[in-house]
């Protein structure tokens, strides 16, 4: 049971600015406000940044970091990118986070973080973007609760190198290099319609397995 | 309802779950989806078979990057309540790295260009450029600035009222005298943007008094 939150002592917000002390250590009393944000849920967190609450925002940054930061840095190999990546994605949420519609937080930075790989892979490339997600299927998020509930990254390793490797392959050069199908086509000298059914069953049966270690 | 269509829709939908759809065919599983309840379950479970896989990359970031999130959200300053809040964007990173984030959330409202004066103090309250909030940034277009002497550079600052002045970056001109450099805040009125002239590197104080001054009003 956790006690009740107390507030912490802040320092003026420029101070803040380059000595961040308050937001790294204890400041005030024992159980602050930043101690109490570590344990609530997303969605509460989230209520909280949009009220402009930097402890919830730092919390969530401690939650989330790691995935957003290691979904750009596999994608770009580059960690200096990656980290402007991951600046940008956290620093949009603290500037918009009306634009988190509910659903599962963790699934959505990933998909943040990597359309916005996306787009720098292919800024120099001529292949054509896709359009925007469809709206009406992006705010559906009851299959991403499904999976993402309890998800260890453990599991989806497990469940990635479990698969077919082509099925694999296919998958990864798509979903991580930011490849059509038809350019992994090219690339692997498979035919069109093969690639489509490794990438599709692929997924279904990864879907399968993560689904399988959830734990209901 | 769509229903008994072949298999080639199926991977379709799978296919743009994970954004492996080149523009025309996701163009026509777009359509399709919208009337397809077999079709939207595909594409459902592959969007989270996709998105899971990113758990897989799971790396922690440097501890440096935490500070610098944090200490660039603490300096931003939310003028309205969120749900009027417009879309604002961050010189902070690469302008490549804006870019794609930026328009991956820029499907909702436009900020409208907002343009303030900015003038030099020597000689007093000369026209000396504008302060632009264009696109969700803050821009500082200076114009008739001489060109630092070796080893300076010129130094933005935000100061917002009886406050210190917060550290923005580093910027040159050109042999006209003009230069540009993006501002990592939300324009508040009764703000002021000041350039100083600092040591190459930048300053996290002042250490000249400014050149040029802007106030947002």
């Amino acid at each position: 049971m956790l006690a009740r939150p107390v507030p912490c002592t802040w320092k003026p917000a420029w101070k803040l600015a380059w000595d961040l002390a308050p937001i790294r250590g204890a400041q005030g009393p024992d159980f602050c406000e930043r101690e109490w944000a570590a344990h609530m849920q997303d969605d509460v967190l989230m209520r909280r940044v949009r009220a402009g609450d930097h402890d919830a925002f730092a919390a969530l940054y401690d939650r989330h970091a790691a995935l957003v930061y290691g979904i750009a840095r596999r994608m770009l190999s580059d960690s200096s990118q990656a980290e402007d990546v991951a600046q940008s994605v956290f620093l949009q949420i603290w500037v918009r986070p009306e634009l988190y519609h509910g659903g599962n937080l963790a699934a959505w930075l990933a998909r943040v973080a990597r359309n916005a790989c996306i787009d720098i892979l292919r800024s120099s490339t001529v292949r054509l973007r896709e359009p925007e997600l469809p709206l009406e299927v992006e705010d559906d998020a009851s299959v991403d609760e499904e999976v993402f509930a309890g998800l260890r990254a453990e599991a989806v390793t497990a469940a990635l190198e479990n698969l077919p490797p082509e099925q694999r392959s296919a998958i990864e050069q798509a979903y991580f290099a930011g490849l059509s199908y038809r350019e992994v086509a090219e690339r692997s000298g498979a035919p069109l319609g093969t690639v489509k059914s490794r990438i599709r069953i692929g997924l279904k049966r990864l879907w399968e397995t993560l689904r399988e270690k959830v734990p209901s | 309802m769509i229903r008994g269509h072949d298999e080639s829709m199926l991977e379709l939908a799978a296919l743009r779950a994970i954004g492996a759809l080149e523009h025309d065919e996701a163009e026509l599983i777009d359509r399709h989806l919208a009337d397809c309840d077999e079709c939207q379950a595909e594409y459902a479970r592959s969007r989270a078979a996709g998105a899971a896989l990113a758990f897989s990359t799971t790396t922690p970031p440097p501890p440096e990057l935490r500070d610098r999130v944090l200490s660039r959200a603490v300096r931003i300053t939310r003028v309205r309540p969120w749900y009027q809040q417009t879309a604002w964007r961050f010189a902070a990173a690469a302008a490549v790295v804006v870019v794609a984030v930026g328009s991956w959330f820029a499907t909702h409202e436009q900020q409208p260009e907002q343009r303030w004066a900015a003038h030099c103090t020597a000689p007093v309250a000369a026209d000396c450029g504008d302060l632009v909030a264009s696109g969700g940034v803050l821009r500082l277009d200076a114009r008739g600035l001489e060109t630092p002497p070796a080893g300076k550079v010129y130094q933005a600052w935000v100061i917002h009222p009886k406050q210190e002045p917060i550290p923005e970056p580093t910027f040159s001109v050109d042999s006209s005298g003009a230069g540009s450099v993006e501002i990592a805040a939300a324009p508040t009125k009764g703000d002021i943007v000041a350039v100083t002239i600092e040591p190459t590197g930048g300053s996290k104080q002042p250490t000249s008094k400014p050149l040029l001054v802007a106030t947002i009003e």
